[in-house]
């Protein structure tokens, strides 16, 4: 860290060496689709070229780069109207009856000690990229980037009980998914 | 937001949510008490709880050394190339 950047100056020569692979991880850990995510990126290093000389050097370059990422998150978010799909959360459910029994076919069933762990592992990484954006969202918010719950609920815009509803819909999913194609 | 009623003790959809929050934080002693008469007599749930801590526990492994989620070195290096075009225009 000989070069650090002083008083409104920016080294974008440095860039990708400096902040490509976190800013890549960020990204995914949001998007959960790597060409998604690297275009995020991509865009963000350009379009801070195309604003340098807003930079004032009020924050480090990285934090400067970083928040010009979070917008580029939060308007793919937009464009993908996935912040509004919260509200069918509670529409139908497959896996618990009108009186809050589990449904019969979605009953958990016993599992086996679990023998071969890579293919647990592969099924488990197939069926969390099954989960919807938002679903897919809190599992990479709470397990990769391990995340509080309040942190989330805040970078997510979205309230506790909204959290642990998202957090109980993509437990019960993967668990359906890793049962329905693990065991068999 | 939710539709049915919420009895007592828990149905299984709100006991498990409560063992989704068990699995992340502390639960208050209502909720403690209420979850853990539900295990005592839903096989179900008590399913629920310990594949649960096993998918938690797995997730984790699976998204800390993921490594799909580093960079290609080509990527990277065209970037460079792009910004470093953008520089000298």
């Amino acid at each position: 860290m000989s070069e650090t950047t002083v008083n409104g100056t920016l080294s974008p020569r440095e860039w990708v060496s400096r902040y490509a692979d976190d800013f890549f991880r960020f990204a995914m850990a949001r998007v959960s689709d790597r060409i998604i995510a690297q275009d995020l990126v991509q865009d963000t290093f350009l379009s801070a070229l195309q604003s340098a000389d807003q930079f004032r050097g009020h924050s480090s370059e990285r934090n400067w780069l970083l928040a010009i990422l979070k917008n580029k998150i939060i308007d793919h978010y937009r464009k993908e109207g996935k912040v509004v799909s919260l509200g069918r959360l509670e529409e139908e459910d497959a896996f618990f009856d009108e009186k809050g029994h589990w449904r019969k076919e979605a009953a958990p069933q016993p599992w086996p000690a679990p023998g071969e762990q890579n293919e647990f592992y592969r099924i488990l990484r197939a069926c969390i990229r099954k989960l919807n954006g938002l679903g897919q969202a809190v599992i990479n918010l709470k397990y990769l980037e391990e995340k509080k719950s309040e942190e989330i609920c805040k970078e997510l815009s979205i309230s506790p009980s909204n959290y642990w509803v998202l957090m109980h819909r993509a437990r019960l999913h993967l668990r359906s998914c890793l049962e329905k194609n693990w065991l068999k | 937001m939710d539709t049915h009623k919420h009895g007592w003790p828990p149905c299984c959809k709100d006991a498990t949510l409560l063992a989704e929050k068990r699995l992340q934080e502390k639960l208050s002693f209502r909720e403690r008490f209420g979850l853990g008469l539900h295990l005592l007599y839903c096989k179900y749930c008590r399913r629920f709880m310990k594949q649960g801590r096993i998918i938690a526990a797995a997730t984790e492994q699976l998204l800390q050394h993921d490594e799909s989620l580093t960079l290609d070195a080509q990527v990277k290096a065209e970037w460079e190339l792009i910004i470093s075009q953008k520089i000298d225009l």
